[in-house]
């Protein structure tokens, strides 16, 4: 039988396994969401979000190998999220999948969750041809990254204060739409127009991202103008978010002349987002990647993909939590 | 029976191995990790030391608390998941029951059990001849007569400092014998819960806002 990656993601508020093979097949996945233990909260609890973990993993992982018809002995090794994520959730993971190897004698290797995000684009098929400029946005993370090939990642720049997804999210709540509120927003955008002139933080230079600033602008324009229309301040604000998004791709485009940008993580759903995308690549006359949105939010094939690298390139790395963990680092 | 215990929501990681009532192995007198927070290394040090291995192990005890909450968990996941793996008992033990039980030895008395939780609140238990009674979690003041009220015939275990009320210096409250057990004492709770039928397969660590919706 082809050697197998037992793959486990709980950084975050979702339990997920998945078995992939080295050529990026997935055997099986399973994920369990939090989200409505956390929707009450407006977010995600950090300690209800450890204790979900900690119900779910064990039988999440038994559905997976009774799925696949996986034993221990088919396991190559366990790939588990160490960083970046909630402290409480990354340690139920790592101390899981720490036992498991322990106890199945299978090597157990701590992966880099923005690692996974990237070699999400493989998943089930060769996808990206390199060298590759990827965006990173999510309600976790912003991230603009360069890969010379599949072993060398350099981090152009992230973001200083919000995720695009925390932004769309807040803007949405902001707007009194309902969670999740990165769809809503997208929706409202799509019925209005772009009138209001938002601004557009850290847009002139480099390619680090800062949104707070602008979630703070509709609030103030919300709170200052009682007739509001809504579809209308959703235009701009997402107009907002796209100019200062393709402005650094393009920039990086630019300067680092990539074959393929992809686009990865739970905002490359939206419409807006893609249609934006299709345009700069199609002018610059690259190609644009967007892989099934399945893998695109958080998943654990993706850390499974990911684990891969780990044992190719002899990536030195341990089991301990770190929760502020870079993109740079194994 | 080859049992595998682990103590940890004190702050400070214990691991023993025992083989029926001896302790083989103690990793607060056989081993110096340190510090360490690595479960892993506590217990192979347990399989170095006696030559056992994890195919050995047919019970794992681990103790949920209350306590810190973090290495708490890091445990109990550790424990369910070579329960599940090796398909054998996961048994947690409050840690009250634990150092309750330690205390009791020494003092002969009934045992108030203490732990701060998120300030300004605390755990606190009576431990009296191998059961725990009042556990709750309360407020300073609650907690501060609780201790008032069982001062002159309980033995305290736990941790608790309270500053110097009106008129009574400091040395006024009792000081608390032991904050967690020695393994001979876990080992001894650990058995005399599996001789009563006690069996599972997965343990979850006490939780305040759990404790706290419970009782709603
Ligand atoms: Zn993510």
């Amino acid at each position: 039988m082809t050697k197998l990656i037992l793959g486990i993601e709980t950084s975050c508020d979702d339990t997920s396994v998945a078995l992939v093979d080295q050529r990026g097949n997935v055997a099986a996945i399973e994920t369990v969401s939090q989200y409505e233990i956390h929707s009450e909260f407006g977010g995600v609890y950090p300690e209800l979000a450890s204790r979900a973990h900690l119900e779910a993993i064990l039988p999440v992982i038994k559905k997976v190998m009774t799925t696949a018809q996986v034993t221990p002995s088919d396991l190559r090794a366990i790939g588990v999220t160490r960083g970046p994520g909630l402290m409480g959730s990354l340690l139920v993971g790592l101390s899981t999948a720490q036992a498991l190897g322990m106890a199945w004698d299978v090597p157990t290797y701590g992966v880099n969750h923005l690692r996974g995000h990237i070699r999400s684009v493989d998943l089930e098929e060769k996808r990206l041809s390199y060298p590759a400029l990827v965006l990173l946005v999510s309600g976790g993370h912003t991230l603009l990254a360069f890969l010379q090939d599949q072993n060398s990642y350099e981090l152009l720049g992230t973001t200083r204060d919000d995720s695009v997804g925390e932004c769309y999210d807040k803007v949405a709540r902001t707007l009194g739409l309902g969670m999740p509120g990165g769809p809503a927003i997208d929706r409202m955008a799509a019925a209005g127009t772009s009138r209001i002139k938002f601004p557009r933080p850290m847009i002139k230079s480099g390619y680090e991202f800062s949104f707070s600033g602008l979630k703070s602008s509709v609030a103030r324009y919300v709170e200052t103008h009682a007739e509001f229309d809504v579809n209308d301040v959703a235009a701009a604000f997402v107009d907002a978010c796209l100019d200062v998004l393709s402005t650094k791709v393009l920039r990086a485009i630019e300067n680092k002349q990539p074959a393929t940008l992809a686009v990865v993580g739970g905002v490359a759903a939206s419409p807006q987002v893609r249609a934006r995308m299709q345009m700069i690549t199609d002018e610059a006359g690259i190609s644009l990647c967007l892989p099934p949105q399945k893998w695109a939010t958080d998943n654990a094939a993706m850390i499974a993909m990911a684990s891969w690298d780990y044992i190719e390139q002899g990536l030195e790395t341990d089991l301990e939590p770190k929760p502020n963990l870079r993109l740079g680092e194994a | 029976m080859i049992s595998l215990l682990m103590q940890n929501s004190a702050g400070q990681m214990s691991v023993g191995l025992a083989e029926g009532d001896q302790v083989l192995f103690d990793s607060t007198v056989d081993v110096d990790l340190a510090g360490s927070r690595n479960v892993e290394a506590y217990v192979r040090a347990a399989f170095t030391h006696t030559g056992k291995t994890m195919a050995n192990v047919t019970c794992v005890f681990a103790d949920i608390g209350p306590g810190g909450l973090g290495a708490t968990r890091t445990t109990a996941a550790f424990a369910n998941a070579l329960g599940f793996a090796k398909t054998i008992p996961v048994i947690g033990i409050h840690a009250f029951e634990l150092i309750g039980y330690h205390v009791a030895k020494t003092v002969q008395k009934p045992v108030v059990c203490i732990r701060p939780a998120a300030r300004p609140n605390y755990y606190v238990a009576l431990y009296d001849q191998g059961e725990l009674s009042e556990f709750s979690f309360v407020d300073t003041n609650t907690v501060k007569s609780f201790v008032r009220r069982h001062q002159d015939t309980a033995g305290f275990a736990g941790k608790f400092s309270f500053a110097a009320v009106e008129g009574a210096p400091e040395s006024d409250w009792p000081v608390p014998s032991a904050n967690s057990a020695s393994m001979v004492s876990f080992l001894a709770v650990a058995l005399g819960k599996y001789e009563k039928g006690m069996r599972s397969t997965r343990i979850y660590p006490i939780i305040e806002n759990l404790v706290v919706t419970a009782s709603d």
